[in-house]
C-alpha cells in the first residue's frame, strides 16, 4: 500500500466511524462559532455581493428583511451593496445550508454533535418547497413563515429534542439514515422516510414536554407536511462526520463539495482547508410546469455534502421512486450509483442498498480517481430560478464540472512532490 | 471476422465514449454494447505525476 492509499484508508475509516447525533437546537448567533453581528452565512465557496446569482441575492434580501435591517427589498439590497454585511461560507463556521444556504443571526438551527470527536455542526430548519428563502424568495409569506418558525416551531421542537436527549443522550442520525436508505430515500432529494422516522422518534418526547401547548398540533402538522424536513439535520450529520476526519497528510479524499450559484468548490482532506473552484454547472433538470431551461440558475447549495458523504446521487439505487421527481428510470438510478463506485475509496458498511444485495453506498470520493477516470460526481439536486424572488423551478441530476478537480489535482501534485 | 461474415451477419458493435452513437444504434435495432469510458480529465503530464505519487512506474 502506498502512502496515498494509507492516508486514504485512515480518512475513510474515520468517516465510517463518525457518530452524528442531534443534541439540541439554538439561535444561530448564540451557538455557531465566530458568528458576528450583521453577518450572513451562505452556501458554497466564498463569494462577494457583486458576484452573487439571483437566488443568492434574493435569499440575502429576505434575510435582511427578516432580521429587520431594512424595511423594503430595495433598501435591503442597498444595505447589502454598501458593505454593511460580512458574507462568509457556512462551511467556515461548521455549518451547512441547502440551496442559497443563508444563515442569519436570528434563525434557529439544529445542533449536531459527532460523539467520538465532540465536534459540532449546524443547519437551519427546513421551510418546505416552493417559495422559500433558500430558493431565493423573499415575499411577505416567506418572512411570515420564518417568523412563525422562530416563534412557534423552534421552541416546541427544542423542548421535544431536549426531552429526548435528556432521556437518551442524543438522537442517532447514522442509524436513522441507515434505516431510511432501506425505506426508499437517498437523503438528498428524497427525505420522506427519514422525515417520518424523525417525527416518530421525536413526537412522544414533544408530547411529554409540550403536551398542554396548543401550538403542538400545528408544529407536528408542519413537520409532517414537509417531506424535506430531514434534509437539514441530515446535511449537518454529513458535515460533522466529514469534519471529524480532519487534516490527514497525503489523503486525496474530498471533504467538501459545495456550490454558491456562481462557483463550485471542493476541499481535500490532505490540503488543509483550501478551496479549489470553477464555474458552477448549469443543471439540466426536470422542470416544474410553466418554467423553461432559460429560467434555471447555475447549481447552488451546500447539499452536495450528502454526496460527499456517499448519499444523495451516490445512493440513487436505494430510491427508485425518486425518478418521478428528478427524471429517468429506476435502472438509470442503479447505473448512477454503480458509476460512482468507480471514483470512491470504499463502500459504507453502515449505509447499504437493498436493490444491490445490500452493497454499501459508494463513499469517500477520491480526487485522483476522478481525474484518472474522467468521471465527475453526480448530484441529485433542486434547481432555483435565476431571478431573485422566483423560487424553485425543478429538480434533477447534475454532474459536477471537472475544472475544480483538475486544479485540486495540480495543487495536490505540487504539495506532495516536494 | 471476415468481410463476408460482416456482410452476412452484420457488425458487432462495442461503443466507447460518446453515448449518442450507442443510442442511435439502439434506435435502429442494431445490437451494441456500451462501455462506460471517458478520457482522463487531466493532461498526460499531470496523470504521470499522480501515478508517480502513488508509487507506480511511469515511462
Amino acid at each position: 500500500m502506498n502512502s496515498i492509499e494509507m492516508a486514504n484508508s485512515i480518512t475513510f475509516e474515520r468517516l465510517l466511524k463518525a457518530e452524528p447525533h442531534i443534541v439540541d437546537l439554538g439561535m444561530a448567533k448564540d451557538v455557531i462559532p465566530d458568528f458576528k453581528e450583521k453577518m450572513i452565512l451562505h452556501a458554497g465557496p466564498p463569494i462577494t455581493w457583486d458576484r452573487m446569482s439571483g437566488p443568492m441575492i434574493g435569499a440575502v434580501t429576505g434575510a435582511i428583511l427578516y432580521e429587520g435591517w431594512a424595511e423594503t427589498p430595495e433598501k435591503a439590497r442597498e444595505f447589502a451593496s454598501k458593505g454593511n454585511i460580512s458574507f462568509e461560507p457556512c462551511h467556515h463556521h461548521n455549518a451547512v445550508g441547502p440551496m442559497a444556504g443563508i444563515i442569519s443571526p436570528n434563525l434557529p438551527v439544529w445542533i449536531i454533535e459527532e460523539k467520538n470527536s465532540g465536534k459540532r455542526s449546524y443547519a437551519t430548519l427546513n421551510e418546505g418547497l416552493g417559495k422559500v428563502l433558500r430558493m431565493g424568495a423573499f415575499s411577505e409569506e416567506v418572512i411570515e413563515r420564518l417568523n412563525w418558525m422562530r416563534e412557534v416551531l423552534y421552541p416546541v421542537l427544542r423542548s421535544g429534542v431536549r426531552k429526548f436527549v435528556n432521556d437518551n443522550g442524543g438522537l442517532n442520525l447514522k442509524s436513522l439514515i441507515s434505516q431510511s436508505l432501506h425505506m426508499g430515500d437517498e437523503l438528498h432529494n428524497r427525505n420522506r422516510a427519514a422525515t417520518s422516522l424523525l417525527i416518530r422518534t421525536l413526537v412522544p418526547s414533544m408530547i411529554d414536554a409540550e403536551g398542554s401547548n396548543p401550538d403542538l398540533s400545528r408544529v407536528v402538522k408542519f413537520v409532517a407536511g414537509n417531506d424535506h424536513f430531514f434534509l437539514n439535520p441530515g446535511m449537518a450529520a454529513a458535515k460533522v462526520s466529514l469534519d471529524s476526519v480532519g487534516y490527514v497528510e497525503g489523503s486525496s479524499m474530498l471533504t467538501i463539495m459545495a456550490r454558491n450559484g456562481t462557483d463550485f468548490g471542493i476541499q481535500i482532506a490532505g490540503m488543509k482547508n483550501k478551496w479549489f473552484t470553477c464555474q458552477a454547472a448549469l443543471p439540466d433538470v426536470l422542470l416544474f410546469p410553466g418554467f423553461t431551461r432559460e429560467d434555471v440558475n447555475r447549481d447552488i447549495g451546500d447539499s452536495a455534502i450528502m454526496e460527499t458523504y456517499g448519499l444523495g446521487g451516490f445512493a440513487l439505487a436505494a430510491a427508485p421512486a425518486i425518478v418521478q421527481f428528478v427524471g429517468g428510470t429506476p435502472q438509470d438510478a442503479v447505473n448512477y450509483t454503480k458509476e460512482m463506485y468507480e471514483i470512491c475509496i470504499g463502500e459504507n458498511k453502515h449505509f447499504t442498498i437493498p436493490a444491490l444485495n445490500f452493497r454499501g453506498t459508494p463513499t469517500g470520493i477520491d480526487l485522483i480517481r476522478v481525474v484518472e477516470t474522467g468521471i465527475t460526481p453526480i448530484l441529485d439536486t433542486g434547481a432555483a430560478h435565476r431571478e431573485a424572488g422566483k423560487g424553485q423551478v425543478g429538480a434533477g441530476i447534475v454532474r459536477m464540472p471537472s475544472e475544480a478537480f483538475v486544479k485540486a489535482a495540480e495543487a495536490f501534485v505540487e504539495e506532495y512532490s516536494k | 471476422m471476415s468481410f463476408k461474415d460482416l456482410l452476412d451477419n452484420g457488425p458487432k458493435v462495442v461503443n466507447l465514449g460518446m453515448e449518442r452513437f450507442y443510442l442511435d444504434l439502439q434506435d435502429q435495432e442494431v445490437p451494441a454494447v456500451k462501455v462506460n469510458w471517458r478520457p482522463p480529465l487531466a493532461k498526460s503530464s499531470l496523470m504521470d505525476k499522480l501515478r508517480k505519487l502513488r508509487g507506480e512506474e511511469v515511462e
